[in-house]
């Protein structure tokens, strides 16, 4: 799996954009360039969400990193699943665009959308999927 | 299989219009188990209020804004109908332009949308309970912690009338309250409000009147301020008698709502108990006296609904129509369902008659979460079966 550094936007909540900085701190295959307020808008209508902080992070790190983090923690959250949106740069991995639990998309405009089960992939498996995208 | 509270598990707060349940990410009942009528009730008699209180307010004042407000109600009765053709015909649609506009479009009359001036609305309420007074109540709604979310329509109000925070305290509630009766509710609250500020009569009331008593002034002068802001601007655009959303629930996609539907007979309880104040039923007891104190000053039912803060209508509110379903951190609250309900269903020989929302509320739960999952499906041009819930 390659480890060539690649620039990411992750967009999340307050109290998960502050779980990354934990992490950062202590991991030097992680690090942040910029911390802001994301523009966003829930997804669903007539549902208010209130007190989810949208918080974007743009973070130098590698592709076993974001497979990393994403088996062990962004795809086993109960609440959402992740899409990565590579019209974005850099390319952007969303947990705040009502994904449902479980699910992991990639999307592009203009493009086929993929999206995948999570359950249904192992680590290496992950990667392999993203290696063509990220 | 995922519910839709754990959809929300790390929100804080959540209130959804389509299933009418609300989420609150803090401790509310401490393992026991109560009727929400209850809870409401022994906190009242206690005399405290629970941090959680003010965020279960604000879902509680959402909820009564869908029987109260025509606009709101159709919004819910429009994505409502999207979700019951989707489950009779297997086919999406895209949102009602309705809905787009409601969060998207700001007017020339005011910078924000329609979505924003209704969770100030709500949030003004929400503040209310704990600050009654002007200006920390002025202060909260403006610089508070959600002010980035919450504060701009307060703000352009405060611009309009010159700063005068107790004004715009006495006047938020009528414009917003008869704005979203109405098809434009930003238009409609910002032409009332510039109307409101060029008043002779309500300029001569704010000289005299005193601001440390608001509550009062809200019953009191509440005829003086929607007649010298609104009723102008409603006359203008021909249209002087706006619509409640109970209007809407009886007579739209919402009469097929499994919560809705049954509320109605808890709105009809009240305006039952509302003509007669000094008569109510042995239950209705427990509000007698807030019931009476506000029939002798107005005798609009609806002045409850628009002043939802007020202690005497947020009282009869809570007894009334307290929200079907809670989800706390330590477990979910559900209210009672309504008892004539019940009792039909006993004589129709229903087998398992549920004595509160809870099933009910769980079961609309699951039906959203599928079409919300489908509707993401959707827009990102999968299959509507592409996130199987």
């Amino acid at each position: 799996m390659s480890t060539v550094p690649i620039v990411i936007t992750l967009v999340a909540s307050r109290r998960d954009i502050e779980q990354e900085q934990l992490l950062a701190a202590t991991d030097g295959n992680y690090k942040i360039e910029s911390l802001d307020v994301a523009d966003w808008r829930p997804h669903y209508p007539l549902l208010e969400p209130r007190f989810v902080e949208p918080m974007q992070l743009v973070v130098v790190t590698s592709l076993p990193h974001i497979v990393q983090r994403l088996c062990d923690a962004w795809l086993r959250d109960g609440a959402r699943g992740v899409e990565i949106i590579l019209d974005a740069q850099p390319h952007k991995i969303s947990r705040l665009t009502g994904i449902p639990s479980g699910y992991l998309v990639v999307s592009r405009v203009g493009k086929a959308v993929v999206a995948v089960r999570a359950a249904d992939y192992d680590a290496t498996g992950l990667a392999v999927l993203l290696a063509p995208y990220l | 299989m995922t519910t839709s509270h754990n959809v929300n598990a790390h929100m804080g707060y959540a209130y959804d219009s389509l299933s009418a349940a609300l989420v609150v990410d803090a401790p509310l009942v401490q393992g026991q188990t109560v009727d929400l009528r209850e809870y409401f009730r022994q906190h009242r008699e206690m005399g405290i209020e629970p941090a959680a209180v003010g965020i279960l307010f604000h879902g509680a004042v959402h909820f009564w804004q869908v029987f109260a407000s025509g606009h709101i109600a159709n919004l819910v009765a429009v994505e409502w109908e999207r979700l019951v053709q989707y489950e009779k015909t297997g086919n999406m649609t895209p949102p009602h332009a309705a809905l787009q506009a409601f969060y998207t479009e700001e007017t020339p009359f005011g910078a924000f949308t329609a979505a924003q001036l209704q969770e100030t609305w709500v949030r003004f309420w929400e503040t209310w309970v704990h600050l009654d007074d002007i200006d920390a109540h002025c202060h909260a709604m403006c610089e508070g912690p959600d002010a980035v979310i919450y504060a701009k329509p307060y703000l352009w109000l405060l611009e309009v009338l010159d700063g005068h925070t107790g004004f715009a305290a006495w006047l938020f509630p009528a414009l917003c309250f008869n704005a979203f009766n109405t098809t434009q509710p930003v238009e409609v609250f910002c032409r009332a409000a510039q109307r409101a500020a060029q008043s002779q009569a309500l300029r001569k009331l704010t000289k005299t009147a005193d601001f440390a008593a608001v509550q009062e002034g809200w019953i009191r002068h509440w005829n003086t301020l929607v007649n010298e802001s609104v009723v102008p601007i409603l006359v203008e655009r021909g249209n002087t008698q706006g619509s409640h959303g109970v209007e809407l629930i009886q007579n739209g996609p919402l009469r097929s709502h499994p919560i809705y539907a049954e509320y109605l007979e808890f709105v009809a309880s009240l305006q039952h108990t509302w003509r007669q104040p000094a008569n109510p039923s042995d239950e209705a007891q427990a509000v007698a006296g807030e019931l009476a104190a506000l029939k002798a000053q107005n005798s609009d039912m609806w002045l409850a609904f628009a002043i939802p803060g007020h202690p005497w209508c947020r009282a009869v509110l809570n007894y009334f129509l307290p929200p079907p379903l809670v989800h706390s951190r330590d477990g979910d609250i559900a209210s009672r369902r309504p008892a004539n309900l019940r009792l039909r269903e006993s004589r129709a020989g229903v087998a398992r008659i549920n004595e509160t929302f809870h099933q009910h509320v769980l079961a609309v739960e699951q039906r959203v979460l599928r079409f919300r999952a489908a509707s993401r499906a959707y827009a990102l041009g999968l299959p509507l079966d592409a996130f199987s819930m």
